[in-house]
């Protein structure tokens, strides 16, 4: 292959790798990897109160350091959420309770629980009394 | 900073598990196969992953798999530093495996900051992943959802991750984004140009497929890259006629490894088989051996299904005992138009595909080209029929069947199509 040939592919060649790394938000995503942990990105990329409620379930295994799953009630149609928990996916914790997508209409076991986090009267963390 | 060092490591000790070559030219069955310098590192991996799926039967465990991992590495870097000078290493695979290198690495960042995973993944697939990783065997698949599932993704999902050695799910799915470039850099030795332009066609590729979509922990991208790697021996086998036997294994180690990824790659394994009986010209004998070695193939899943308490079921979607009188039932011009509607989305979701098009049928108009490959338009027909088929045999809410899978359908069937573009460029340029 000529020189000239060459470089023209070599320069190509540069150009479409930092083509996929704009299209990949390639050093955007560089510092949001070093600058924050592994929690805080899933909580990012997810749904917080809505939908799947992944996001308030890992800010609720955050906040109160629970390597278990609390029972979860999703009242809108989501796969469960206790795979958030890794290997401890299965056991489930059912002294502790996260209720999610709550509506209106719902009535909560405040007999039952206590509440220790309530977001926007939608999801819940709650304990057994 | 420690994660991404742990990432970068990683990438670089799955890059070398791709690329090397694990064995020497010597000890292949027979002296008359002559294979390419990427043949090698593809047999290593087809054999490698059903390896692990043999384990799995076995009833080892993951910790158990990856202690002979490690004693076959350690074994293995003994008799590579010691045989170095006789291991097929050629200086164009070091250059294509700096690049791989790089594009895996990029991809490897996206993974690990996109992290979210599909609804399919959540529910299905990531809990089996889990049991693996937690030592589960393939009986404890009872006790996760859609239990009749096939379940080879998962199991890599898990093995992946345990040797990385980190407490993080998405390093097991660098092993997806790893298997799917390694089969787009094999597709293209089927051309024989400068290192640097086949860098090029292999960036260009890589840009116009790569979507985080398709690494959400679904299983579709493995079915693509397999599919995508048997297309390679497939188009060998019709093309030229020497190396028939490491083509035909290659094919059917892919097949295997389909089967057990996905349901629908039962029916996708036929209509490989149906492909390679119709256009194979070899004896019936040959065919039915063929044949008999497929169905062979596919009775062992079900029979490990049974052994192990899974359900037989191939898919709990559908009725199979009314099929017929579902399928009548849904065969109307607004489903089809519906099914026609995201089979049309797809294309602009996937521009490989819009691009397999365009070069399909540009090659149809080459009377010659489109008889040599009339095999790969018969592939074409069948996969988007079958499309067609899955969704008319559904009981369930169809436009909601058709949203949220036919896409995914669609890039799984893709793959071969990516043959039209190599053909055209191979006989326009005499590549």
């Amino acid at each position: 292959m000529p020189k000239i040939q060459k470089n023209i592919s070599l320069f190509l060649i540069i150009i479409l790798i930092l083509l996929i790394c704009k299209n990949t938000n390639f050093f955007k995503n560089l510092y949001d990897v070093t600058s924050k942990n592994h929690d805080s990105r899933q909580q990012d990329v997810y749904d917080f109160c809505e939908f799947f409620g992944t996001g308030y379930v890992f800010y609720i295994k955050n906040k109160f350091n629970l390597s278990t799953p609390p029972e979860i009630k999703n009242f809108e149609r989501s796969p469960q959420q206790y795979w958030i928990f890794g290997k401890n996916f299965k056991k489930i914790d059912k002294d502790k309770l996260i209720i999610l997508n709550k509506t209106k209409n719902t009535k909560l076991k405040d007999n039952d629980f206590k509440i220790l986090d309530n977001f926007r009267n939608r999801c819940f963390y709650m304990v057994k009394k | 900073m420690t994660e991404l060092i742990n990432i970068s490591s990683y990438t670089i000790l799955l890059s070398l598990l791709l690329f090397m070559p694990f064995f020497k030219k010597r000890f292949l069955i027979t002296k008359k196969i002559s294979l390419g310098e990427y043949d090698l590192p593809v047999l290593n991996i087809l054999f490698l992953t059903n390896l692990f799926l043999i384990f799995s039967i076995f009833n080892f465990t993951i910790t158990q798999v990856t202690s002979v991992f490690y004693s076959i590495i350690f074994i293995f870097l003994i008799f590579f530093f010691s045989n170095f000078k006789k291991l097929l290493f050629p200086k164009n695979i070091i250059y294509f495996f700096i690049f791989y290198l790089i594009l895996l690495l990029i991809f490897s960042i996206d993974l690990s900051k996109n992290l979210s995973l599909y609804w399919d993944a959540q529910k299905m697939w990531l809990p089996k992943a889990i049991s693996f990783y937690n030592d589960g065997l393939i009986k404890d698949l009872k006790n996760t959802a859609y239990s009749h599932y096939s379940f080879l993704g998962s199991l890599l999902w898990a093995f992946f991750w345990k040797i990385s050695g980190s407490e993080y799910e998405y390093f097991g799915r660098i092993f997806f984004l790893a298997i799917y470039l390694f089969s787009i850099l094999n597709l293209l030795s089927l051309i024989s140009v400068d290192k640097n332009i086949k860098i090029i066609l292999f960036l260009i590729l890589t840009l116009i497929t790569y979507d985080y979509w398709l690494f959400r922990g679904t299983q579709e991208i493995l079915v693509f890259s397999f599919l995508l790697i048997l297309s390679k021996y497939l188009l060998n086998l019709f093309m030229d006629h020497k190396n028939v036997n490491i083509n035909l294994l290659n094919i059917f180690l892919c097949l295997n490894l389909i089967i057990w990824t996905k349901n629908e790659g039962i029916v996708l394994s036929l209509v490989i088989l149906f492909i390679l009986v119709i256009f194979f010209k070899k004896t019936t004998k040959f065919k039915l051996t063929l044949i008999a070695t497929l169905f062979s193939m596919i009775l062992v899943r079900f029979l490990i299904f049974k052994f192990n308490g899974l359900d037989f079921d191939l898919s709990k979607d559908f009725e199979f005992s009314n099929i017929i009188s579902i399928f009548l039932n849904n065969f109307t011009i607004i489903n089809l138009a519906l099914i026609s509607k995201y089979i049309i989305f797809s294309l602009f979701k996937f521009p490989h595909i819009v691009l397999s098009m365009f070069f399909a049928l540009a090659i149809a108009f080459d009377k010659r080209l489109f008889k040599k490959f009339i095999f790969l338009y018969v592939y074409l027909i069948l996969s988007i029929f079958l499309i067609f088929l899955i969704y008319l045999s559904s009981p369930h809410d169809l436009d909601f069947m058709v949203s949220t899978g036919s896409m995914r359908l669609m890039l799984e069937f893709s793959a071969p199509n990516l043959l039209f573009i190599i053909i055209f460029l191979k006989n326009k340029f005499k590549i």
